[in-house]
């Protein structure tokens, strides 16, 4: 079972920071494929921070990361805001996180800049593997 | 927001489909139901086959529509500065 940790310096630094690791996010491999078939150099991959938010039931992409790599949406999702539920685009998106790749996941786009991160991980991702957050030793340690 | 044709057909058809294809998922492109799968991964492959990068609309047929929820984004108290 490959792992991976994150180990913050100091291990406040957890508590102050989050759970944040380097990412990158994609166009799923599908996607990929079919464009190099037709010729169609796909958009590389943009490379950021990503964190992890367990309060999150989906996960998040920022807005001008989907508007680079062209992503069109694939479905529609209900999402609670303030003002209530409203509708919103879904989009696939490829994450690569260190010794993980998760090729397809529908996400919504939000607009993240000032967070300074580029994805936010929900529970849909984490639903793929475990997490231990070793929150006296400031360590996060993923398991796929 | 795109796909509204698509979503409003889907809701249109969404109590008859549930007979035939409850958690299976649906592709579908205008006011056409494209095909049925057992995953969103199967679904989506047949999208892009047929469809390229257009915008096209897959949906798990399920009786209650599952609403996603980011309070930290909602409430605007995430932090990732390090």
């Amino acid at each position: 079972m490959p792992i991976y940790e994150v180990q913050f310096s100091p291990p406040e630094a957890l508590r102050s920071s989050g759970a944040i690791f380097p990412i990158e996010v994609s166009l799923p491999q599908i996607l990929v494929d079919h464009l190099t078939k037709q010729g169609i150099t796909p958009p590389p991959p943009v490379k950021g921070r990503a964190i992890i938010d367990t309060g999150a039931s989906i996960s998040v992409v920022d807005l001008l990361v989907l508007s680079s790599l062209q992503i069109s949406p694939i479905g529609v999702a209900t999402v609670l805001t303030t003002a209530g539920p409203t509708n919103q685009n879904l989009y696939p998106a490829r994450f690569i996180l260190p010794r993980l790749v998760v090729d397809l996941s529908a996400v919504i786009g939000a607009d993240l800049r000032p967070l300074q991160i580029i994805a936010l991980i929900g529970r849909d991702i984490l639903s793929r593997f475990i997490m231990i957050y070793h929150g006296n030793a400031g360590r996060v340690t993923l398991a796929f | 927001m795109e796909l509204e044709e698509e979503l409003k057909f889907f809701e249109s058809k969404r109590a008859e489909w549930l007979e035939e294809y409850r958690d299976k998922y649906v592709l579908i492109k205008g006011k056409e139901l494209i095909d049925v799968f057992t995953s969103l991964e199967d679904a989506y492959k047949e999208g892009v086959k047929r469809y390229g990068n257009q915008p096209f609309f897959i949906k798990k047929v399920s009786e209650v529509e599952p609403t996603e929820i980011t309070p930290s984004l909602m409430l605007g108290v995430t932090r990732a500065n390090l």
